[in-house]
């Protein structure tokens, strides 16, 4: 037995030894299959493991970035850590805004730049040495250096999209400035070691940043002692996973004031009254739902009011410019606010110290009224014209044939005066209403005059008006700051001195529900709430309990984790690109294979004839291909991981941008390797096993004398790997053909057609193609220019992934390409569990390993959305595409539109640039033509792809001359 | 012993079909010896190929021992031609990186443990006047003491038949006649049926039944 196995051994080493040129070249042909397959997957692995690498060290120590649309206070980080020291280690505020950076000395311009207002505890939070800003300079992060090609020392404006409390789509809040020039001074360029790759949402690319000291940013913006994002550092008692997120939510909550929560309690003069006022002007619809059920628990009543403006108010021939409104329940408030024992602190008080208002209020009615309030006015409120101190007025016939459609009007005592309004006249209302699509829109409202309201108490309450940037604090009714022009001709005497006597008290009142259907926005229906003084801490503190979630947590170090498994790994794409190289390998594995095993046609034939079994004949065969293996292995590892430093070197100097640019480190482990030598040697196994299984038939006959002895019948083989081969080149031909010019030349979608692209760091809102939305925009040049400019505006939201928001009719537009038109309408699909339906692109499906009937979370809207439908995105930013309509309902705070895709006729489109430019410079917009934006997003597809061109053509190439050798 | 019985072979050739053997029969009893002449082209490797189990007839029946080799499996068939067939090629035939003791020993590796299949082998290496080669490799020997391996190999298994195709088609007429002596001894050494198939029936002109195979047809001569 031992002296068979020792003969077995010894003929096997023989065997070996005396084929050994066959098995050199099967042996080297092995290798290379390990060695292209060990190198893509370890260079791939250090290209996914550097940019793990990246993305941790953009977020520094954060773990958990708290953002909000408004602004919160900048002392609730600190809370934070104090109120929950297991939850949070650390916490930091910043300002972290939207911005355009120019260079002035060279022009340059970039969009989509990370603005951060930082002090020392930004820095301390990190863990790096303090990066000193004096003077209000700023430092840049790498990639806004390179991008700019700035250096120390030289100026840089910004342009800042301005986080703002208040609604832009409501009129008043138009007001708020929405972007704020900065011109600052390059201190220094941060290095990764000293957080200049920092981003509060890891990112794939460098973030173009810039820091400015907290104080500067916070007063450009008018946001002193705010912040609007918080970075938490976890505590080490923290429990890992999902949970974390309510985790640091509950910290947020126990540290949040109302304040924080877009809200505040104050107490109104003199009535006996709270108010709970939006800060922005508005209360969201969830918080106002959140306080009228909370009052209702505790029986309080609350009596919700909104605040408007009114360019208008006429009766007859008389008008009063530029007022402002309420609409409320002025018989529930009345009920609400009977007054009792002394004056409140704050009640406003006469010159001699009494309470302007004693007793209680009456609201006179006339015909067809009713009296809602009982008491008389002992006194009249100062600066109502003397006329106005009269008994009531007698009813009088309609000053006008206007019906009055719109319901029951109040006016107070001062305008009625002023109008000679009596009870039962028409009263029109001019004001104004938003539209993104259509901008300020004029409108009249018709009402009756139901009653007169004294200048005391509600009549003349200033804090019913929330305090609009603009309005609040202008000096004179003609220092209106408003997104409509001022006439100051019309602004009479008595008007200012309404201003300077009573500034934003209401001149009129309508019912609630009439307010709300003339002047409401999707941002809010609600201004303030009123409740009864008493119990006012426990309504405060029950209202603060119930908050809604005002700040969206996001778990950015987890995101970064997780990100690695639901991205297409780089490992994976490594191996794709290496497609035809593996097959040409594996050809070449096959080809030695066949090639040995037909040398050895005559030794088969004999074994055969012997009384060797077919299998006992493979078994052999796959024997001498099994001692093959371990030393092709062995050389193939040495040899991979040399292929792999080369390709890291060619990313690093050729193709950098196929790698986003992101700083290359090499990674080799044993996962790794093992990992693409598994994949080798499947390549190899089936290769070979294959070429066993092709040997052609093995007949004895070739033993024979005669015409058919002697022959090598190994045609066979070489016929099918000639097809192989050119099966191979064919395939490498149509792969390289079909994508020969850049990547981004191929770019369709939303569309071939548009010729330019606008990228506004601040959302505009206003349309270009009309010539009011010009004239707001301050877009000159002469109307006919813009005569055949079409537009589609999109509602662009930042985020992983980012949200772009596309008109609901787009399918419909002549703009749209067949991609959109044929997947859009998929966009009205109703789905279950209130998941909204959105696209993606191309792009973006493969490397988030995306399909339809994915579901991919929106983090900042605390939603879910599936995808519907595949698009090429051609000329549109990559995300994740919804309607319009769905966009609002997921970001109902968000406003105006950030892309612009402008059809151009091509002779125009120098002109339409150069008044975009020029107009939009305060918004930060870029524009760029399509070939512009082609080139600058298709570097990376175009870079991998010039990569994948080059290792496929190198795989071409192995194989020709693989083949040639092993003929 | 061995039977074919009306043996036809045809072969395609393009669109025809070309008839190497036809209507053969032949009856080989153990212990004789029949000798196979015939030209180029004549159907004689043909006619060893099927009476070898190697290849099947297009028609007409073989019988080893009453056993159709065509009836059997693809394993089957191996498996009696290592136990029950010895060839003889006209080239040696043997594996050049194994000795000459391994490759007599070389049924062996196919089919059953044997233990004394060395000894047998080294007797059957003496008994072709080989057995001081037997442990160098073939490309040191001639190619007549080659072409003697190879016959000691046919004859390891005691075969109940042994084919040889012109075995001394590349040997000259010493080195012929040596082959012919000993392959004659261990033919009646081990009583197998022996069939020769031959350009040239001199060497073989001893044996007592002798065939002439003329464009497919087997007939005496």
């Amino acid at each position: 037995m031992a002296a068979s196995s020792r003969r077995e051994l010894s003929a096997l080493r023989s065997s070996l030894w005396h084929h050994r040129a066959g098995h050199a070249r099967t042996l080297l042909a092995m290798a290379l299959c390990v060695g292209i397959a060990t190198g893509a997957v370890v260079a791939g692995r250090s290209v996914r493991l550097s940019q793990r690498t990246h993305l941790l060290a953009q977020l520094g120590q954060t773990d958990f970035v708290l953002t909000t649309a408004a602004s919160l206070s900048a002392r609730l980080p600190a809370g934070m850590a104090v109120a929950n020291p297991s939850a949070v280690r650390a916490a930091v505020g910043l300002l972290a805004v939207d911005a355009s950076a120019t260079h002035p000395a060279s022009g340059r311009r970039i969009p989509h730049v990370r603005v951060y207002g930082v002090d020392d505890t930004f820095w301390a939070f990190h863990g790096v040495p303090t990066v000193s800003l004096p003077g209000g300079d700023a430092a840049v992060s790498p990639a806004l250096a390179m991008a700019l090609g700035t250096g120390d020392g030289d100026a840089l404006e910004l342009s800042v999209a301005a986080p703002s409390e208040v609604a832009r789509e409501s009129v008043a809040g138009r007001s708020a400035p929405a972007g704020v020039a900065i011109t600052t001074r390059i201190a220094r360029t941060l290095d990764a070691e000293r957080a200049g790759t920092f981003a509060i949402a890891a990112a794939d690319t460098p973030v173009p940043a810039v820091f400015v000291p907290l104080a500067r940013l916070q007063r450009a913006l008018d946001l002193t002692g705010r912040v609007n994002t918080v970075l938490v550092r976890q505590g080490g008692e923290a429990p890992a996973g999902p949970g974390t997120i309510e985790l640091m939510e509950r910290a947020w909550l126990a540290a949040a004031a109302l304040p924080d929560h877009g809200v505040r309690i104050r107490r109104v003069p003199g009535d006996g009254v709270m108010a709970l006022d939006g800060i922005g002007g508005l209360i969201s619809p969830a918080v106002t739902e959140r306080v009228l059920t909370t009052l209702a628990r505790l029986q309080r009543p609350g009596i919700p009011s909104l605040a408007s403006l009114a360019t208008t108010i006429r009766v007859g021939d008389r008008e009063v410019p530029y007022s402002t409104v309420a609409a409320i329940d002025l018989d529930g408030y009345l009920r609400l606010s009977v007054p009792a024992g002394p004056p409140a602190p704050d009640t406003a008080l006469s010159a001699d110290g009494e309470p302007l208002v004693r007793g209680a209020l009456e609201v006179r009615v006339g015909r067809g009224g009713v009296r809602v309030g009982r008491v008389q006015v002992t006194e009249a409120a100062p600066g109502v014209p003397a006329d106005a101190r009269a008994e009531a007025p007698a009813a009088r016939p309609l000053a006008n044939d206007t019906p009055a459609t719109d319901g029951p009007i109040w006016l107070n005592e001062w305008t009625a005066a002023d109008l000679g309004a009596v009870v039962g006249d028409t009263v029109q209302v001019d004001y104004l209403t938003w539209s993104d699509a259509a901008g300020l829109i004029p409108r009249t409202a018709a009402f009756a005059l139901a009653g007169v309201v004294p200048m005391m108490r509600i009549g003349g309450d200033r804090t019913l008006v929330p305090d609009w940037p603009g309005i609040g604090n202008a000096p004179s009714l003609a220092g209106w700051r408003v997104p409509f022009p001022i006439d100051t001709a019309r602004i009479r005497p008595q008007d200012e001195a309404y201003w300077n006597q009573w500034r934003t008290a209401p001149k009129a009142y309508v019912p609630l529900e009439t307010g709300q259907r003339l002047w409401g926005t999707r941002a809010g229906q609600v201004s303030s709430i009123r409740f009864a003084l008493r119990d006012a801490d426990a309504v405060a503190a029950a209202v603060r309990a119930e908050m809604p979630r005002r700040v969206t947590v996001r778990a950015v170090r987890a995101e970064v984790m997780d990100a690695g498994r639901r991205r297409l790994p780089a490992e994976g794409a490594a191996l794709v690109a290496h497609l035809v190289p593996l097959l040409a390998a594996g050809l070449l594995v096959w080809l030695a294979v066949t090639r040995a095993l037909g040398r050895r046609a005559r030794e088969a034939a004999l074994l055969v004839a012997i009384g060797f079994t077919d299998r006992q004949l493979r078994r052999m065969a796959r024997r001498d291909l099994l001692v093959l293996l371990p030393p092709a292995i062995v050389l193939g590892l040495a040899g991979g991981i040399g292929y792999a430093a080369l390709l890291l070197t060619a990313l690093a100097h050729w193709w950098p941008s196929a790698v986003a640019s992101v700083p290359l480190a090499w990674h080799v482990d044993a996962l790794g390797v093992i990992a693409g030598a598994a994949v080798g040697i499947t390549l190899v196994v089936t290769a070979a096993m294959a070429g066993v299984r092709a040997t052609p038939p093995r007949s004895p006959r070739v033993l024979f004398a005669g015409p058919a002895g002697g022959a090598v019948p190994a045609a066979g083989a070489a016929r099918t790997a000639r097809v192989a081969l050119m099966a191979l080149g064919t395939l490498a031909g149509v792969m390289v053909g079909v994508t020969l010019g850049p990547a981004s030349s191929r770019a369709t979608g939303l569309s071939g057609r548009q010729s330019l692209r606008v990228d506004a760091a601040v959302p505009l809102m206003h349309d270009p193609t009309t010539a009011a939305g010009r004239a707001a925009l301050g877009i000159g040049g002469a109307p006919e220019v813009w005569s055949q400019v079409r537009v589609v505006r999109a509602r662009w939201r930042d985020g992983l992934p980012p949200v772009l928001g596309l008109p609901t009719d787009l399918h419909e537009s002549a703009s749209a390409d067949e991609s959109i038109a044929g997947a859009w309408p998929a966009l009205d699909r109703e789905l279950p569990d209130g998941v909204s339906a959105a696209l993606v692109d191309r792009q973006r499906l493969g490397r988030w390993r995306l399909a339809v009937g994915t579901r991919v979370p929106v983090e900042a809207a605390g939603q879910v959305t599936e995808v519907v439908g595949i698009v090429d995105r051609g000329l549109l930013p990559s995300a994740l595409m919804v309607s319009e309509r769905t966009y609002q309902r997921l970001f109902p705070a968000d406003e105006g539109y950030r892309v612009w895709l402008l059809d151009v006729p091509a002779p125009r489109v120098p002109v339409v640039i150069e008044a975009l430019t020029t107009a939009l410079e305060p918004a930060g917009a870029t524009v760029r033509t399509a070939e512009r934006v082609r080139a600058d997003e298709g570097a990376a597809a175009d870079a991998a792809q010039r990569a994948w061109r080059a290792i496929s053509l190198a795989g071409l190439l192995l194989g020709v001359l693989g083949a040639i050798v092993l003929r | 012993m061995l039977t074919l019985s009306a043996i036809a072979r045809d072969y395609p050739e393009g669109r025809r079909v070309r008839r190497v053997l036809d209507g053969v029969t032949l009856a080989v009893a153990a212990g004789d010896a029949v000798v196979i002449a015939g030209g180029r082209s004549a159907g004689k490797s043909t006619l060893l190929a099927i009476a070898g189990a190697l290849e099947a007839p297009s028609a007409g029946q073989v019988h080893l021992d009453g056993v159709n080799p065509q009836r059997l499996s693809a394993d089957e068939r191996a498996r009696l031609r290592n136990r029950d067939i010895g060839f003889v090629f006209s080239q040696p035939s043997l594996l050049p990186h194994l000795d000459i003791l391994d490759n007599v020993l070389l049924p062996t590796r196919a089919g059953d443990l044997d233990p004394e299949a060395p000894d047998r082998a080294r007797a059957l290496l003496a008994a072709v006047g080989v057995a001081d080669r037997a442990a160098v490799r073939p490309a040191a020997l001639t190619p007549a003491e080659q072409q003697r391996a190879a016959l000691a190999r046919a004859f390891l298994r005691s075969p109940r038949l042994v084919l040889c195709d012109d075995p001394t088609g590349g040997l000259g007429p010493d080195d012929a006649d040596g082959l012919v002596d000993r392959l004659l001894r261990l033919h009646a050494r081990h009583h197998a049926a022996l069939i020769i198939t031959t350009r040239d029936a001199a060497p073989f002109a001893s044996l007592p039944h002798h065939w002439a195979l003329r464009d497919g047809r087997l007939e005496p001569a």
